[in-house]
């Protein structure tokens, strides 16, 4: 298993940096402006989220900013 | 009229008074984190005293959230305040309050099974300001978390940077948290335990956000967790042999997470992709995958669609055994679940409706207020069953 995952990670990166050289202008981002696609509106809705799932899953962390502590959740 | 911030030097000399007080007593980077937000909040004002013109924005979100499984069932209600000053100063406040009812003996703290009913009370704050760096932005946060139950404490603070490149089409992400808990056990504790453990530790995360595409955006980072103290549940028993012996974790964690996250956005149907993956593994021999999809589908400008699936698969821990550890057994013990290997599929769907209708009556301050339901169903192989998590909620933008 972690053997696939360093591939898939890998793959991510690779299509991060190699995306970095396509250059997006102020006026073409409208699009990621629509509420789809602007996650910061669920932040205290996936607050609650991590906390449920870091208390019954080994894998706490990441981008849900959840750091664990108290209440039995490390 | 300079816009460029300064503090005054009142309000430094004060607070290097506190933080070298605070110190002396033998506290730590939780004071020198309140000086720096004080700091920061000060520069702050005297930006917005120049700008007079400009006003504040922000946001006021009140949220319902609702959990149930086999043998616990959370009710949170929380709310959270946000705003934000032209000159780029920006605040967060947060409160919620958890009730937790769960029919275990771990929860009960005795040899008995029983319903027990605990709160948990979590109060949070932000401060940070952005700062225009030639051509970039410096968004410099400081934040803190103080989270109680009836046996324990919690300090959750740190402090979060991003900076934008390229005409903000990359944002580089870094970040450091420290954790600081300390329990008072109730309930009788196995001998040379003592009966106020503490656990101590810091979070790093370093990530990069790029704009791909005028609808394509990829990010992901790396996050390191390095935990030192009492890690179990001081309630939990594990049996050696026919025996329940008090649970006994290893007292130090190491945890890496990687994640990343692409979203697209479908013009011609108003539609947004979210692919999220997650891999994680740590000093316990915990692998971990977390796949996600969400879909979010605009029905006209009022109203917003989510369907979600998540799906989780983990190892166990190197200690973890099941149903009991043989006679004579010393090592880490655990009765954990989330120890064992399992994995889960959760489901969910959120609706979300925009008050534009209120505009020019007597409520059209809250015209672009929006409400939110949301339903999530997981269903689980660990002993924790499966579960049921639903929310609603109101934002309201000022």
């Amino acid at each position: 298993m972690q053997a696939r995952t360093g591939t898939l990670v890998t793959l991510f990166w690779l299509v991060l940096v190699l995306g970095g050289c396509t250059h997006v202008r102020p006026y073409e981002r409208e699009y990621l402006a629509h509420p789809g696609m602007d996650l910061k509106r669920e932040a205290l809705a996936t607050e609650f989220e991590a906390h449920a799932h870091d208390a019954r899953e080994g894998a706490v962390g990441g981008s849900s900013d959840s750091t664990g502590g108290g209440c039995g959740c490390n | 009229m300079s816009s460029a911030p300064s503090v005054p030097a009142g309000a430094l000399a004060a607070g290097t008074q506190l933080a070298s007080a605070a110190c002396r007593r033998g506290c730590n980077g939780l004071w020198v984190l309140l000086l720096m937000a004080a700091v920061l909040f000060c520069g702050g004002g005297r930006v917005r005293a120049d700008e007079a013109s400009g006003r504040w924005s922000g946001e006021v979100e009140g949220r319902g959230n609702y959990f149930w499984e086999r043998s616990t069932r959370v009710i949170v209600p929380t709310f959270k305040v946000t705003a934000e000053s032209p000159s780029g100063v920006h605040l967060k406040a947060d409160y919620l309050i958890d009730v937790i009812s769960s029919a275990s003996i771990a929860q009960t703290g005795g040899g008995k099974d029983g319903v027990f009913t605990e709160l948990r009370h979590g109060v949070g704050s932000a401060v940070g300001k952005r700062f225009a760096v030639g051509d970039s932005e410096l968004d410099l946060t400081v934040h803190g978390k103080y989270s109680t139950e009836n046996d324990y404490v919690s300090y959750i603070y740190g402090v979060d940077s991003s900076l934008t490149l390229d005409d903000k089409n990359t944002t580089l992400n870094l970040g450091l948290t420290r954790v600081d808990d300390h329990w008072e056990i109730a309930g009788p504790v196995a001998v040379g335990q003592s009966r106020t453990p503490s656990l101590g530790g810091f979070t790093t995360r370093a990530g990069v956000s790029q704009l791909l595409s005028p609808t394509l955006v990829l990010s992901g980072g790396y996050q390191l967790g390095v935990l030192e103290g009492f890690l179990g549940n001081p309630y939990r028993r594990a049996l050696i042999g026919p025996l329940p012996h008090m649970e006994n974790h290893p007292h130090e964690r190491l945890r890496h997470n990687f994640d990343a996250h692409l979203a697209w956005f479908v013009p011609r149907t108003s539609t947004s992709f979210h692919l999220f993956y997650k891999a994680y593994i740590d000093s316990w021999s915990i692998a971990a995958l977390t796949p996600e999809l969400r879909v979010y589908q605009e029905l006209g400008e009022n109203f917003v669609a989510r369907a979600r699936y998540r799906y989780y698969v983990q190892d166990h821990a190197y200690f973890y055994e099941s149903p009991r550890y043989p006679r004579g057994y010393t090592g880490p013990l655990t009765n954990d679940p989330k120890m064992a290997e399992f994995e889960s599929q959760q489901l969910g769907l959120k609706l979300e409706y925009r008050l534009s209708f209120l505009a020019r009556s007597i409520f059209d301050f809250a015209k672009e207020t929006w409400l939110d339901l949301s339903f999530d169903r997981q269903w689980c192989t660990s002993s924790f069953g499966d579960n049921v998590s639903a929310t609603a909620g109101a934002r309201l933008p000022f």
